[in-house]
């Protein structure tokens, strides 16, 4: 089964997507903070790293690029999530070395076809 | 009596004379005001004093009663006189009426009268001649209080305007007040005391002498008769500009006084001398005016004064003789410091006010985000309620649970455009420039606005030409606009039509796609036209309640339109609907990132094809992308070749050349950096643009490093394409021969390629078809195989048996139902059978260019 891995603080986010989720059929495993995250991403081995970008203790940025640093977990495609909606949020978190890009709220089907495409591509290289 | 005859005669007759002259010289100038009555003043006192002068050298008493009488005509008209240059000197010319003039001159007529007939009524005055003295009469004193009353009354006029006035102006009027007083005190020590001698002479006749004096001087150094000269000096005076005139010597000539309470100045300190001294404090002023020759020079200077700024406008006037030599300067000050003050406030206001409106942007900015995360859960559980209400069979919870989404959806739009038009306000929206299909675009717009479409069950018409092409632009942005027109459309239309109609449109020569929204909607009048672009304005208040919307949506469309280089215009009838229409340049330019991009090594054409135009070289460790792409590649009509490792790569960019590379980064050997930098390195080499295609994502190194363009895989199709769209080459058209017996088919299939700038041969046979095949060897032919005279069999076993069109493919497009022998003949001599009617026209014409790239492109590997 995939596993994702889900970073965000929001309870009632972490709740909703992670149920929405499990129900397409992938195994979640959450965290609630940046540095949880970045253990998490090496410990618990996801395919595939849901990235809430303003969290507590180590925010999103910082905890995307020491999982891109990392030569066990650089591989792992992360997908930034924002509510920030400004310009340069995107540039940003690319330049952080997250794979891709989307900003909440949710939208489940573009959301997917990003995960999709994101382990597709894993697989093939 | 003798002692005081002398020089009491002598005086007499200066004033006479001088009185006599003034009168004859204000009578010139009498067309100015005042000069008139200036002109009787003076005829009467010369007449007055003649006839006194008479009576003083009569020697017998009949004449010099005569004289004597003589006297009052000149004593009586002398008062009035004097009040009426008084009323016209003091500015109350209005009170110089005939009527006026009438009633004043009445009673010096009656003294007049009276004086010659009083021996007949003693009224006047009756001269005993016994005891050689007079008796006045009645009237002598009527006349002489009147007299009186009319000198005070001028006196009172010449002393108020002393004191109104300044300067020049004062002394004149103090001296006219004299000229006024002195004749009335004369009068007065004639009448009441008898002859008071000094220094031998009548002091009557002294004050009169005294006042021919003055009115002469008045006349020559004040200039009396000068009104309007002197109204001048009297505005001069009274502005509020500080005004000083120099001569030629730079020394002072007039300063006004304003000027004199700007710089402390007294007149005293200033006229005659030389402007370096009077303006020692000011040297900047002092440079400035000295320059100054030629023509009238303007300028604001400061300077600090009481530890405040003090700014003046200042003005040279150079003033020239009728030879045209500079004679002298005007120098006019303006004190301009409230001026400065007032434009300092309102600047600061103008900050201030930006300020405010910045931090309304970022708060609203903040706010939006602030919105957006308990939405992100309303949006979301709602969703999940739904998929679940749906798996568990609950249809019925549906309904409630689409409103909640739906509405939660709505309020996410409002906030995404109160969002945008902070961004927008802060100067924060940015252009992400890319290139995309607009027919992709178009549909995905439509797709989306489908619904709101649909709601108010209106019918949309979409005319979108073939080939429109590709734009580079801010993809997002083009959508919203698209996007925002349509749903405002469907959102004032009912059971109507939507038209959306897309052109490419030349604009003052630049290539551009023209979108038009049309509705048959309620429509707008001029007015509501108007605002319709204003923020938070819709085309009337009550459109918020009945259609709902924040009225930013075409607020924020103009400015993307803008931001793109492009413009959206609009026109409406009421009642009849609304046309919008939205022209973009196909070509964006964002003049943020243009410098950048000029250093960019963008791809020339070059001389040396080596191979068929527009050969990618495709970089890849992987054998499975690679051949993914090289299938798509082909198929967009590129000519593929690849390689598998970095060493491969440079090896093959030297000999292909080809217009564009891909190049994966992650490879065993030379890593995709490493063939980046040897590839931008070699000079052979540095001009072919190369697309980094990766996992990983470190655009910052690509870019560096001279990436062109960096995708991070999986790599989104169409994307790609629009971005090798770029560097694609004009191609050399194809040569293509085409047999094919039935004409209509033969038409659209001739039809077809040309329109892909394809130069088409046509035989309607084999036999024609081989003259054909020698006379110009094609790149590809198309076959058809039942012909008559020669069938396609024949054909190709002919063409086959020729080794020289052994290089030419072969692609069969045929009706007939292939047997296996059929296809036994074919094996090893055709590149592909196409089934006709099995293929739309698109889909024929696709496989047709993909065969023939991927025929030339392994023609060439076969050539190495």
């Amino acid at each position: 089964m995939t596993k994702i891995l889900l970073v965000e603080d929001n309870e009632m986010n972490l709740d909703m997507l992670s149920r929405r989720l499990q129900r397409k059929g992938f195994e979640i495993v959450t965290a609630t903070d940046g540095e949880t995250g970045v253990r998490l991403a090496i410990s618990a081995t996801p395919d595939l790293i849901l990235m809430d970008m303003s969290l507590p203790v180590m925010d999103g940025w910082e905890a995307t690029r020491r999982i891109k640093d990392n030569q066990g977990t650089c591989a792992i495609p992360v997908i930034a999530l924002t509510a920030h909606a400004m310009e340069g949020d995107r540039e940003k978190a690319l330049a952080a070395g997250a794979n891709d890009y989307d900003t909440k709220p949710i939208e489940m089907p573009r959301l997917l076809e990003k995960i999709e495409a994101l382990l597709q591509g894993k697989s093939r290289s | 009596m003798f002692d005081t005859y002398l020089p009491q005669t002598i005086l007499l007759l200066i004033t006479v004379l001088l009185a006599a002259v003034l009168a004859i010289y204000t009578w010139k100038h009498r067309t100015v005001p005042g000069a008139l009555a200036c002109t009787l003043l003076m005829a009467a006192l010369a007449e007055w004093q003649f006839a006194y002068l008479m009576q003083y050298l009569s020697l017998n008493l009949q004449g010099m009663m005569f004289w004597y009488r003589m006297q009052y005509i000149g004593m009586s008209v002398l008062p009035v006189a004097i009040l009426t240059f008084a009323l016209q000197y003091s500015g109350r010319e209005k009170w110089v009426t005939e009527r006026i003039l009438m009633i004043l001159f009445s009673v010096p007529l009656v003294t007049i009268l009276l004086t010659f007939t009083s021996e007949y009524h003693d009224l006047m005055f009756r001269f005993d001649v016994t005891t050689w003295s007079t008796t006045y009469g009645v009237w002598f004193w009527i006349s002489t209080v009147y007299s009186t009353i009319l000198m005070l009354l001028a006196g009172l006029m010449f002393i108020l305007n002393m004191v109104q006035s300044t300067g020049l102006y004062r002394w004149q009027a103090g001296l006219m007040f004299l000229t006024a007083l002195l004749p009335l005190a004369a009068n007065m020590l004639q009448l009441f005391s008898e002859t008071i001698i000094i220094l031998g002479m009548d002091i009557s006749t002294l004050a009169f002498t005294l006042t021919g004096i003055i009115y002469a001087v008045s006349m020559f150094r004040f200039r009396i008769l000068d009104i309007l000269p002197v109204a001048r000096e009297a505005v001069i005076a009274s502005m509020s500009d500080g005004m000083m005139v120099l001569d030629n010597q730079e020394r002072v000539v007039t300063v006004n006084p304003a000027l004199q309470s700007m710089f402390n100045l007294t007149p005293q300190d200033a006229i005659g001398r030389r402007i370096t001294e009077v303006m020692r404090p000011w040297p900047e002023l002092m440079r400035r005016c000295r320059t100054i020759t030629r023509t009238m020079y303007r300028d604001e200077i400061s300077c600090c004064r009481a530890n405040r700024e003090i700014w003046y406008d200042v003005r040279v006037t150079p003033l020239k003789d009728p030879s045209g030599q500079v004679s002298g300067r005007l120098i006019v000050l303006r004190d301009i410091s409230e001026i400065k003050e007032t434009e300092a406030e309102l600047r600061r206001a103008k900050e201030d006010a930006e300020a405010a409106n910045q931090a309304k942007s970022t708060f609203l900015a903040n706010m939006s985000h602030e919105l957006r995360t308990p939405l992100n859960a309303i949006i979301g559980y709602s969703e999940m309620l739904i998929e679940e209400a749906q798996d568990s069979g609950q249809e019925d919870l549906l309904p409630d649970l689409n409103k909640i989404r739906s509405a939660g959806k709505h309020l996410l739009t409002l906030i995404n455009d109160i969002l945008d038009l902070s961004k927008i306000e802060a100067g924060k929206m940015q252009l992400h420039l890319e290139a995309f299909n607009v027919e992709d675009l178009v549909n995905d717009a439509i797709s989306t606005a489908r619904p709101l479409v649909e709601k108010n069950e209106n019918n949309l018409i979409l005319n979108l030409p073939d080939h429109i092409g590709v734009m580079f632009a801010d993809m997002t942005k083009v959508r919203q606009i698209l996007f925002n027109l349509l749903s405002n459309a469907s959102k004032f239309t009912q059971n109507g039509d939507i038209t959306v109609t897309i052109t490419s449109q030349l604009k003052d020569g630049i290539d551009g796609v023209r979108f038009i929204v049309q509705d048959s909607g309620i429509g707008m009048d001029p007015a509501q036209v108007s605002k319709l672009f204003q923020p938070f304005i819709q085309a009337d208040a009550s459109t918020t309640r009945k259609f709902g919307g924040t009225g930013l949506g075409l607020t924020i469309t103009r400015y993307f339109c803008r931001m793109m280089g492009g413009s959206i215009d609009v026109s409406s009838v009421p009642g009849q609907g609304s046309t919008f229409s939205v022209w973009l340049p196909r070509t964006v330019i964002d003049e943020k990132v243009e410098i950048l991009s000029n250093q960019d090594t963008h791809p020339q054409p070059r001389g040396n094809r080596r191979l068929a135009a527009n050969t990618i070289l495709v970089v890849d460790d992987d054998p499975a992308a690679r051949e993914l792409l090289e299938r798509f590649l082909s198929r967009e009509g590129f000519t593929v070749v690849s390689a598998g490792s970095g060493e491969d790569a440079l090896r093959m960019a030297r000999e292909v050349h080809p217009v564009v590379i891909t190049l994966d980064v992650m490879m065993p050997g030379l890593d995709g950096w490493a063939v980046l930098t040897t590839l931008k390195a070699d000079p052979q080499l540095a001009d072919i643009p190369v697309i980094m295609l990766t996992m990983i994502d470190n655009k910052q190194l690509g870019y560096a490093l001279g990436a062109s363009e960096y995708l991070v895989k999986p790599v989104d199709r169409s994307r790609l394409i629009a971005l090798l769209n770029k560097y694609r080459q004009e191609e050399p058209p194809y040569y293509v021969l085409i047999l094919e017996d039935d004409e209509a088919t033969r038409e659209m299939m001739v039809r077809t390629l040309e329109k892909e700038n394809w130069i088409v041969d046509q035989a309607e046979n084999g036999l024609v078809g081989l003259e054909h095949l020698a006379a110009h060897p094609p790149q590809v032919v198309l076959l058809d195989l039942m012909m008559p005279e020669m069938d396609g069999f024949e054909f190709l076993a002919e063409m086959r048996n020729e080794k020289k069109y052994d290089d030419i493919p072969v692609i069969v497009v045929t009706a007939k139902d292939l047997t296996d022998e059929d296809r036994k003949r074919l094996n090893g001599h055709v590149e592909k059978i196409l089934q006709k009617g099995a293929y739309t026209r698109e889909a024929l014409l696709e496989q047709v260019r993909e065969l023939v790239s991927a025929c030339i492109s392994r023609h060439t590997h076969a050539a190495e």
